[in-house]
């Protein structure tokens, strides 16, 4: 019981991550109804920018202690900024003047993925870096269940992340505006909405989610390296298809379905067959529902 | 015996009842129209008899086959060919290859003879490209043969539409709403149209549209639903004066 | 600019078929002056890529690796191609139609054997070019005619190489050599082409951006695949395969999948899976098989990526599953959109371009992949639908289509 317990833990915790990430995958796609194929490595800068970021403040704070607290806050909003700024210039440069080639669209987007990790690997060198962590650790046991803090503010932090954008997404103007393209493309730009201005922000929200997705995930799994973006994204992204993409609560069920997944997986079968297990999850519930959990049906107009 | 003959045709979205308890007999070599208000189910019941929805309930047959169940594919290999209310050609391909496809169920020469393009493939293509430019030439359009489909004008679009499932050598033609945006000279133009094609290949048609003046001008025979139902049917006289009928429909058009 | 325009015509008024004769003769000359002229030129070896890689080891070598490439291959190509022009268009008149891409054919086997059959290098590149073609046209008879978005060709080119390598190293006798390699290859195909069905079925229920998902899983579930069978070395990767993969063996393929995937777009049939990629919908209404062409082209497809497969085992002799991954399917993606879609002289033009591309940066090392997709990017922005997308070279369309196919190939 304690073991399932503790497995349960886990699997929120990986599932928090995943669902970060899925969120980024999931809104883009409801807007642009394109596949930001680069997105898992947007979350592998954001790891790094964190890593940087946490070092830059220590540095500069010098001697003077500050709380790790802050520490940690800083740093991610730093790396949240930093990786906005980058996906929002490859948004304007490679994904804007492209938006109408779907095809095409895509494809920059697979590139610019490669662009990122190789750029990564020529300014960090092939060296994994092991990522120190922001968080002092104490493990609680609660009725034989151990919890670290880093479990805790991983959760936590990901769950506050979520209500800000269900926040955003259901109260503010911009936040209405973004579910009406995603509900339906044609009629927004005829209501006085700039659309440019929307896929702006969906770009911005779903990097900073991305970046705290990376600083969390360093936190869990504290080695950073170029490459890692790209089985996680690819991971989130299944999620975001469970769940539906295109559906923001999709996606943070998805990759909660995700976590609990691979937890299970991992505990019944050789570790190695954990990825596999996952994608051929994927691949039955594309089959029994194409569209996701909470996918819409769609149905062709004829 | 009839040569499209549907039963109690019913269909559901979800809760929502897009056509209930459809009935006709249709004759060969017949020109049929079905009218109604947006929404009404007109378009619906073709995409039931095309095969794209499978009906909840009732039955559809053709030549004395059933229907329901088939694939769209083979349901128009069968004879009953359509056209799309918002024009569906293939776009980035030529006038000439958008008819070409349409022979797809026509084309006796297999796999193989495709992938070692044999004599026998060569040739029949051949046949099949003379036969292209042919009913091209029929509607006036052999010049526009190599343009790309999505560099026409809007009515010669509509006109490549109606060639290309001829191609499909249907008996049955179903054209949904064929004047939409035309004027009443195109209108003109495509009612001589319809007559001709009609003799010409002995078709029999049933065709949705709003246009009032063609359907009462070239149908015998006129069918009215309003919210999936049919209200009415009768001559094009017997509709005009039906009180449903303006009632729920010729009320909201004359406005 | 008028000159300019004057040399241009000057120039296209030449055929083709001429300047590859030409380079032929280039060619053969260079393989007896070479050696002496590079050293009188002052080169350390004799260029093996027109000096490009000579260049990145020592800037200063650029004059001397030019004026190679003028003495050796520009001015002699030029002149052979003029001298032969008379020749060459008295022959292509008398050629029949049918019979046109048989003479390219050779003139251009025998080219590439002029160049590279004499060096070990050359030959490499050309090997890889010719894998690179057949992995490029088979995917573009998805993404490109079909309008599917696959992301997984690799996985595919995988199955077959695996099953091509286990065939010749455990199965038949290694004597038989070149006898059996057609066999291996052509399993190894089948196997991909069965595996391609784990893409097709699913397309009958999924499309665009959902079935890209699937096809990425499929290259996901096979790369694991294999790292969890041990029998045949897991993650370590599988090896002992006998030197097979040689110019005119990939040079056959490449003509074959070349010959057979250009008749099948060119089909009723073809134009059937044309259809799908314009408008599923109205395809099925126009009687096309819609569930049967998707099953027909996926497997194609998956079928010529196995052949690559076994082919590419039996040039690098060491396999395993990191070498079809998900950054491999992603370069068969990009050679078919820098070459363009739907168009098989674009995936002649995707992968020589690219195959070549690669060499030229490969001592960039780690920059090679920064610059890669940002070449990408530039030619997408000015070209979105690749080089030569939607267009064909005239001598690889059969004269009886010419004759239809007219402004819409152009």
């Amino acid at each position: 019981m304690t073991y399932i317990l503790q497995q349960l833990i886990n699997a929120v915790q990986l599932g928090s991550i995943y669902a970060l990430i899925a969120l980024g995958y999931s809104m883009v796609y409801g807007v642009l109804r394109f596949i930001n194929f680069a997105h898992g490595d947007i979350f592998m800068v954001g790891a790094f920018l964190s890593y940087f970021a946490a070092v830059l403040i220590k540095r500069l704070a010098g001697a003077t202690a500050i709380p790790t607290a802050l520490i940690f806050v800083g740093s991610m909003l730093l790396a949240m900024l930093g990786t906005a700024l980058i996906t929002l210039s490859i948004e304007r440069i490679a994904y804007r003047p492209l938006r109408r080639y779907r095809l095409s669209v895509v494809i920059t987007a697979l590139g610019m993925g490669v662009f990122l990790e190789h750029m990564t690997l020529v300014i960090v060198g092939p060296w994994r870096i092991s990522f120190h962590p922001l968080i002092t650790e104490t493990v609680y046991k609660v009725v034989g269940v151990s919890i670290s803090t880093t479990q805790l503010v991983i959760i936590f932090v990901s769950i506050l992340l979520m209500l800000i954008l269900e926040f955003i997404v259901r109260q503010t103007k911009q936040g209405m505006a973004m579910r009406a393209i995603s509900y339906d493309r044609e009629a927004v730009p005829l209501m006085g909405v700039n659309v440019d201005h929307i896929i702006t922000l969906t770009f911005a929200i779903a990097s900073c989610l991305a970046a705290a997705g990376g600083l969390l995930y360093a936190h869990a799994y504290p080695i950073i390296e170029p490459y890692m973006g790209i089985m996680v994204g690819w991971k989130a992204f299944i999620s975001a298809v469970v769940g539906g993409i295109g559906v923001i609560r999709g996606a943070m069920l998805g990759g909660y379905i995700l976590g609990f997944v691979e937890i299970a997986a991992g505990a019944i079968f050789p570790s190695r067959m954990r990825d596999l297990i996952s994608f051929v999850v994927l691949m039955i519930v594309l089959l029994a529902k194409p569209t996701g959990i909470f996918g819409l049906p769609l149905r062709q107009k004829v | 015996m009839a040569l499209l003959h549907i039963n109690g045709l019913t269909h559901y979205f979800g809760g929502l009842r897009a056509v209930y308890d459809f009935n006709l007999a249709l004759e060969e070599g017949e020109l049929i129209g079905l009218i109604g208000p947006n929404g009404a189910g007109k378009t619906t019941v073709f995409n039931l008899i095309t095969g794209i929805y499978r009906p909840t309930k009732g039955t559809i047959q053709f030549n004395g086959q059933n229907l329901v169940g088939l694939q769209p594919h083979q349901i128009t290999a069968k004879g009953i060919c359509r056209t799309f209310q918002t024009i569906r050609l293939f776009n980035n391909v030529s006038v000439l290859d958008n008819v070409r496809i349409a022979f797809y169920s026509q084309v006796r020469s297999n796999l193989l003879d495709a992938f070692f393009r044999t004599p026998h493939l060569v040739s029949e293509d051949k046949a099949l490209t003379r036969e292209a430019y042919r009913l091209l030439e029929i509607f006036n359009l052999e010049r526009y043969a190599q343009e790309l489909a999505m560099n026409l004008p809007y009515g010669e679009q509509k006109r490549v539409e109606i060639a290309r499932a001829l191609a499909t050598k249907p008996r049955l033609l179903l054209l949904d709403e064929p004047a939409a945006g035309m004027n009443p000279g195109e209108i003109d133009r495509l009612m001589d149209l319809i007559q001709r094609i009609r003799q010409e290949f002995g078709l029999t048609i049933f065709l949705i549209e709003h246009q009032m003046r063609l359907v009462m001008r070239i149908c015998r025979y006129i069918k009215v639903m309003d919210f999936g139902e049919t209200i009415a049917e009768g001559t094009p006289e017997e509709i005009r004066t039906n009180p449903r009928v303006l009632q729920a429909y010729l009320g909201e058009e004359v406005e | 600019m008028a000159q300019w325009q004057k040399l241009r015509s000057h120039l296209s008024a030449i055929p083709v078929l001429a300047y590859l004769l030409g380079f032929g003769i280039a060619s053969a000359i260079e393989l007896f002056i070479g050696y002496p002229v590079a050293s009188l030129l002052g080169l350390p070896t004799m260029p093996t890529l027109f000096g490009i890689i000579l260049v990145q080891q020592s800037l200063a070598l650029l004059p001397s690796a030019i004026a190679y490439d003028l003495l050796i291959y520009l001015v002699p190509t030029y002149i052979a191609a003029r001298l032969l022009t008379p020749l060459v268009q008295k022959l292509l008149q008398k050629v029949p139609s049918q019979r046109l891409m048989l003479v390219y054919v050779l003139a251009l086997f025998l080219v590439a054997l002029l160049w590279g059959g004499f060096h070990e290098y050359r030959t490499m590149i050309l090997c890889l070019m010719g894998i690179n073609f057949i992995l490029c046209i088979s995917l573009n008879l998805v993404n490109g005619y079909m309008g599917e978005f696959s992301v997984g060709h690799a996985g595919f080119m995988g199955v077959g190489a695996y099953i091509a390598s286990i065939l010749t190293v455990w199965v038949f006798p290694r004597s038989l050599g070149h006898l059996v390699f057609p066999l291996a290859l052509l399993a190894g195909g089948a196997g991909a082409a069965i595996a391609g069905l784990l893409v097709a079925i699913p397309s009958f229920k999924i499309r665009g951006d959902y079935l890209a998902i699937i096809t990425l899983a499929t290259n996901f579930i096979i790369k694991n695949g294999i790292e969890n069978i041990e029998r045949i070395g897991g993650s370590r990767g599988f090896m002992g395969m006998a030197k097979l993969t040689n110019v005119p063996w990939v040079f056959f393929w490449s003509v074959l999948t070349l010959v057979l995937i250009r008749n099948f777009v060119l089909s009723p049939y073809g134009r059937g899976v044309i259809a799908i990629r314009e408008d599923e919908i109205a395809a099925e209404a126009m009687t096309v098989n819609t569930r049967r062409m998707k099953i027909i082209a996926f497997c194609t497809s998956s079928f010529f990526a196995g052949i690559a497969g076994g082919l590419f085992a039996h040039l690098l002799l060491y396999i395993n599953p990191s070498s079809f991954t998900l950054l491999k399917s992603t370069e068969c993606l990009v050679m078919v959109y820098l070459g363009g879609m739907a168009s098989i002289s674009g995936s002649l033009v995707g992968a020589a371009t690219f195959t070549i591309l690669l060499e030229m940066l490969r001592p960039l090392e780690v920059w090679k992949w920064v610059l890669i997709p940002l070449l990408l990017l530039v030619m997408l922005l000015r070209r979105h639908t690749g080089l030569m997308g939607f267009r064909e070279f005239q001598f690889l369309i059969p004269r009886e289509e010419a004759e239809v196919y007219g402004s819409t190939s152009h």
